[in-house]
């Protein structure tokens, strides 16, 4: 294996290419990030993203909303209408494996307590989770009454 | 001797089962209402809506729901 060869006449150039490769990159990002410096201490914070998602970007210039916006409001849209059904449909099934479970755990002969009963219970389990999920992981399309979350579990 | 130890540890797994179902057919009483709860908070909803009394719902049928799971277990593997 050869060692690589360092030319003392090669130091200067390599380093304004770095130098170069480092403005490169800070062009390159401040390009990623188009309006971050509008964020100021005093805007509100709607956690990981500046805007809340589905919420129209408005041009403050012309006042127009920009197509894509719309388009990306009704998918949006269209998607929080599912996740309200798939919430009600899972409550609903919940409180149907409730009423079961209660009844045959309430019913003449308490001593039997089998495994069609525990994998109701798991069932229980599992819609709340999703219901809680759904409703924590509300699809903002329109302008709403936000209430403040606890801060996440880490 | 060892018979009497026996029965008396039988006795105890069967008072410890029978706590166990007590407490399994309370919760399972208190799971109905919650899950009745949660259909109401849920009606009241609209897609629009983020109801923190929902999740704060939804989590302590999650919580007790597990912790009713946990309790059959040991009762169906028990008996």
């Amino acid at each position: 294996m050869q060692k690589p060869r360092f030319v003392s006449s090669n130091r200067l150039p390599s380093r304004w290419v770095s130098h170069a490769a480092r403005q490169a990159l800070c062009f390159a990002l401040l390009l990623a990030l188009p309006g971050g410096a509008q964020n100021g201490p005093g805007s509100p914070s709607h956690g990981q993203f500046a805007q809340p998602i589905g919420q129209r970007t408005v041009d403050s210039a012309s006042g127009i909303v920009e197509p894509d916006s719309l388009e990306e409001e009704k998918r949006l849209r269209a998607l929080n209408v599912e996740r309200q059904k798939s919430m009600v449909s899972d409550t609903n099934k919940l409180l149907k494996l409730a009423a079961e479970l209660n009844a045959e755990v309430s019913s003449a002969n308490p001593d039997s307590l089998t495994p069609a009963q525990l994998r109701k219970v798991a069932a229980i389990e599992k819609l709340a989770h999703s219901v809680k999920e759904k409703m924590s992981a509300a699809v903002r399309g329109t302008p709403v009454y936000r209430q403040p979350l606890p801060p996440p579990f880490r | 001797m060892r018979m009497r130890e026996l029965q008396a540890k039988q006795q105890d797994y069967a008072a410890a089962n029978a706590e166990r179902k007590k407490q399994i057919a309370d919760d399972s009483a208190r799971l109905l209402k919650l899950a009745t709860d949660l259909k109401a908070e849920v009606d009241k909803t609209t897609k629009d809506t983020l109801s923190l009394s929902v999740i704060r719902k939804a989590d302590e049928i999650e919580r007790l729901a597990h912790n009713v799971k946990e309790k059959m277990k040991l009762t169906v593997g028990g008996s």
